[in-house]
C-alpha cells in the first residue's frame, strides 16, 4: 500500500477506485501541440530585421561618406 | 488505472537543451511528458470547456519563453507555474464562464458524476485541489506529481489525504469519519 492514496498497486481502495472511475471522462485528452501559431521572438519582431540592417547601412555609409563630409581640402588655391 | 510516463528531469533537461536551440520535436516531447500535469492544474481552476485550450496557450508561452528556463531539469515545476499564472490571468481578463452540469431528472450526462465530482474538489483550499485533481482525474501517482510540480513528496502525501478527507465530507455530508 502506498504512503500516498492507493494508486492502482496493491489492494484497491474502492472509494479511490470509484472517484477515479467517475473522473475519467474528465482526463486530459493527449492532442497534436500547434506550434504554428508562435514563431519565437523574431514573428514578434516583424520589423527587427530591417532596423537592424537599416541600422547598419547608415553606420556603412557614415564611415565612408563621413571622410569625405568632413576631410579639409590638402591643396591650397 | 494508473497510467505513469515517469520523465526523468535529466530527460527534461536533455529537451529543454534541445528545445532552445530550435528542435520542435524536443519541445514535442516536453508537450507530450507534461501536458496532463498542466491540464491538471488548470482544470483545478478554470471551466472543464477552456482548460484544454489553456493547455495549448501554457505550451505556446512556455516556448517563447524557454530562455529565460535557469535550471532545464526544472522544466516541470516551471511550466506548472506558468499554467497557475495563465489560470489567473483568465479570470483577470474576465472571461469566466459557468460550468454547466446536467441535472435533468431522467436524463443524466455521461459526465454528470464527474463534474458533480470536479465541483466538489473545486470547492476546496487549492492546494488539495489541484494535487487531488492530478491525482483522481489525471491519473498520476504521488512520486510523480511530487516530482512534476516540485512540490515535496510529504506535501503531495498531506494534501491527498486531507484532501480526500475533506472530499469525503463534501460527497457525503454527515458519514465522514
Amino acid at each position: 500500500m502506498s504512503d500516498y492514496l492507493w494508486d492502482g498497486r496493491g489492494e484497491p481502495d474502492p472509494e479511490v477506485e470509484r472517484l477515479e472511475r467517475a473522473l475519467l471522462p474528465l482526463r486530459h485528452q493527449p492532442k497534436r501541440l500547434e506550434l504554428s501559431e508562435v514563431e519565437p521572438r523574431r514573428a514578434l519582431r516583424p520589423f527587427g530585421g530591417v532596423l537592424v540592417t537599416l541600422a547598419a547601412a547608415a553606420g556603412f555609409g557614415v564611415a565612408v561618406a563621413g571622410p569625405l563630409l568632413f576631410a579639409r581640402p590638402g591643396w591650397e588655391v | 488505472m494508473t497510467t505513469s510516463l515517469q520523465a526523468l528531469p535529466s530527460d527534461d533537461a536533455r529537451l529543454v537543451a534541445a528545445a532552445r536551440a530550435g528542435d520542435r520535436d524536443a519541445f514535442g516531447r516536453l508537450y507530450e511528458r507534461h501536458a496532463r500535469m498542466v491540464h491538471g492544474i488548470l482544470l483545478a481552476r478554470v471551466p472543464r470547456s477552456d482548460a484544454a485550450d489553456l493547455v495549448q496557450d501554457v505550451f505556446l508561452v512556455a516556448l517563447g519563453r524557454l530562455r529565460s528556463l535557469r535550471d532545464d531539469g526544472a522544466f516541470g515545476p516551471w511550466v506548472a507555474m506558468i499554467a497557475r499564472n495563465r489560470a489567473v490571468d483568465y479570470y483577470r481578463r474576465g472571461r469566466k464562464s459557468e460550468e454547466l452540469v446536467d441535472n435533468v431528472p431522467g436524463a443524466p450526462h455521461p459526465e454528470g458524476e464527474a463534474m458533480t465530482v470536479l465541483v466538489a474538489i473545486r470547492s476546496l483550499p487549492v492546494a488539495y485541489r489541484e494535487t487531488l485533481v492530478l491525482r483522481l482525474v489525471e491519473g498520476m501517482n504521488g512520486p510523480e506529481i511530487a516530482e512534476k510540480t516540485g512540490l515535496t513528496p510529504a506535501s503531495v502525501r498531506v494534501n491527498l489525504h486531507r484532501g480526500m478527507k475533506l472530499l469525503r465530507e463534501k460527497l457525503s455530508p454527515g458519514a465522514a469519519a
